[in-house]
């Protein structure tokens, strides 16, 4: 198989996936108690009576479901997931605004991890079983069982309370100031950091230890080079390949967590738009987003799938 | 006339830490190798011979003890006792090369073969990656590979077995080593690649006075393609010389058994052939005496009590035996057990 051929029948593969998405995605938020209707004419300051079979008719809710599935699946392949019931703003253009924060944030997030995790297993590797290997598996293991939501609070109360040196809260866009950018999202991306570290330099230290053993490994000393070459020239990339599907799987979890975080820390990303649509019954908004994130999360997993043949030549072939 | 010998191993120990105790697991071990030779390490599987030479390079396992005994000579140099940097810098892959055993998985699969052979080429030589691509190329030629430029390109497994020695002979000749270890090269070939690589070797040695350590349990093979042999048993050498008179004229009654536990062409078809009884002590628990004592016709009561020094015996090669065979016609002895017998 080439690999054109692999990629075309991923390819076909995802659409299959996202299908199956975007329908789960609608029956559940059709199976939700508490009827939108109700609650639109609830909230408005003079209801009338017969206003609920209005606004049913208005909004569509008087078809059955699956030609309303498929509508609102049409709608969203043309990039038209609604409007929002409460502000009135369409959901892709509120999704487009936030986006760009949440997307910085769990770059970020990423490249602190792996920048952590991939020395510090690597040091591991090398020592494997020795002081330092103990030392650093207590620290992971001990950074993993604390929620990051509780280390974010904690890296707020020293960092921006206590020395002053990061904002607590709040968020300053790119085009206004770089290095004012990058502060601002400092303390929430080291917060979804902590969870990541862990797992990575765990996997990572593993896979290491077993490339170690292999006969290049003991080629790559016999001709001399140097520790660092064999372990970074030599041992990294044949490792790497669980790390990057290790990475892959967790980028769901990832954007669960901004959630919180974005919250704790005031961000304006997709995380607080959640929080605020679902606070608000804003259904078709909550419904747009959780399509969106989970084609994020399909299509970020097909990304990763297509770095296997640039790490390991024989995927290749 | 006596050539300076390249490598001199004396009374060398390696010990390692096992789930059983301690393993001694080369015992007392010694060897001369002259610039230009082929010498042959023969014996069983764990024998002690693959630790050997890899203890010259002092690439050890993780479990051999750092408490390394007696000594390395290395072109006149002690080099048992050198740093890890010192070893890497000046002796590994540099002055000492090694070619292993199996190539399907001694080299990188996730990069190219040329990259291989040009990073310890750039270490030791300190030259640019063009001239060292140009001196791989060379070199791929040299060990038969054809299209050398194509093939600098290639990711290993797009090559077939005997095209990976070969690489692996180019990766550790890249620095002009002096010596050469090679440690069963050709165990994972097939038979007729085989003799394609020894013959690599034989030209190598031959264009560049290049000493070679051939480790193997094949007895063919040693006979016929090294000039000295060493026979190895329990983490020692118990008999030592030239090929040739080793072989045509064994002293220590493990050779002899070897050697008549080799099939020959000449035997009439189904003729069973002999084996050695018993097994190799454990390393772990090695025996007061000679170690071979438990499997040997010969063996006495001095056996079981005095571990036999390597001396020279009646064919004046050096042998570590109290009652060597005599000459090529002298019979190893009836069995084990009678020579138990005896005994009690």
């Amino acid at each position: 198989m080439t690999y054109a051929k692999v990629i075309a029948m991923r390819a076909v593969h995802l659409v299959v996936v996202l299908l199956g998405v975007s329908f789960l995605v609608y029956l559940l938020l059709d199976l939700l108690p508490g009827d939108t209707a109700e609650v639109l004419v609830a909230s408005s300051s003079n209801p009338t009576p017969g206003a609920v079979e209005e606004i049913r008719k208005e909004l569509g809710l008087d078809q059955p479901f699956m030609v309303r599935y498929v509508q609102w699946l049409g709608n969203a392949i043309t990039g038209d997931l609604g409007v929002s019931f409460r502000t009135g703003q369409p959901v892709t253009e509120a999704i487009g605004e936030r986006l760009p924060v949440t997307i910085q944030l769990l770059i970020m997030a990423e490249i602190i991890s792996l920048a952590i995790a991939v020395p510090l297993a690597v040091a591991a590797a090398r020592r494997r079983d020795q002081a330092f290997d103990r030392v650093v598996s207590v620290f992971t293991f001990t950074l993993q069982s604390i929620p990051n939501f509780v280390v974010s609070l904690v890296l707020i109360v020293i960092f921006a309370v206590t020395l002053n040196w990061l904002p607590a809260i709040g968020f300053v866009p790119l085009q206004e100031d770089v290095l004012g950018n990058i502060r601002s999202l400092l303390i929430p991306s080291i917060a979804l950091a902590s969870a990541l570290v862990p797992l990575y330099m765990r996997v990572l230290r593993n896979e290491m230890i077993r490339t170690l053993q292999e006969d290049y490994i003991l080629v790559a000393r016999s001709v001399g080079l140097t520790q660092r070459s064999v372990l970074f020239r030599y041992a990294l990339k044949p490792s790497l390949p669980t790390l990057v599907t290790v990475v892959g799987i967790n980028i769901g979890t990832l954007i669960g967590g901004t959630l919180l975080i974005e919250l704790i820390s005031g961000l304006p990303g997709i995380g607080t738009l959640i929080y605020s649509g679902i606070n608000n019954r804003d259904y078709v908004l909550v419904q747009g987003l959780i399509l969106f994130i989970a084609c994020a999360y399909v299509l970020a997993n097909f990304i990763v799938d297509m770095i296997y043949p640039l790490l390991d030549p024989r995927v290749r072939v | 006339m006596t050539v300076e010998p390249i490598l001199e191993v004396k009374d060398l120990r390696i010990q390692f830490k096992t789930p059983q105790g301690i393993a001694e697991v080369v015992n007392g071990v010694n060897l001369s190798i002259a610039p230009g030779r082929v010498h042959g390490l023969v014996g069983e599987s764990g024998s002690g011979k693959s630790v050997t030479a890899r203890a010259v390079l002092g690439i050890l396992p993780r479990n051999a003890l750092h408490k390394r005994e007696g000594s390395v000579r290395f072109a006149g140099e002690e080099i048992l006792g050198l740093s890890e940097d010192e070893m890497r810098k000046r002796i590994r892959g540099r002055r000492i090369a090694m070619v292993f055993q199996d190539p399907m998985t001694a080299l990188n699969p996730v990069m190219r073969v040329g990259k291989q052979i040009v990073l310890p080429m750039r270490r030791h030589l300190g030259i640019n990656g063009k001239e060292a691509k140009a001196r791989a190329i060379d070199l791929l030629g040299q060990v038969g590979i054809p299209d050398p430029e194509e093939k600098f390109k290639v990711y290993p497994h797009q090559l077939s077995g005997g095209q990976r020695q070969r690489i692996m002979i180019a990766l550790a000749l890249s620095c002009d080593p002096e010596l050469l270890i090679a440690d069963e090269p050709t165990t994972a070939l097939d038979v007729t690649v085989q003799a394609q690589i020894l013959d690599l070797f034989d030209k190598l040695r031959r264009e560049r006075n290049l000493a070679v350590l051939l480790v193997s349990h094949d007895l063919s093979l040693i006979a016929e393609r090294c000039d000295e042999v060493s026979v190895m048993y329990a983490g020692r050498v118990v008999e030592t010389g030239s090929a040739i008179s080793t072989f045509e004229a064994p002293q220590h009654p493990y050779t002899k058994a070897l050697e008549e536990a080799r099939p020959s062409l000449e035997n009439p078809p189904h003729t069973v052939l002999r084996t050695i009884p018993g097994r190799p002590p454990q390393l772990t628990d090695l025996p007061h005496g000679c170690s071979f004592a438990n499997r040997c016709p010969r063996m006495t009561e001095l056996c079981l009590d005095v571990d036999p020094p390597l001396e020279p015996g009646p064919a004046g090669r050096p042998v570590a035996c109290h009652h060597p065979v005599a000459g090529p016609d002298e019979p190893l002895g009836v069995s084990v057990t009678a020579a138990k017998e005896r005994i009690s």
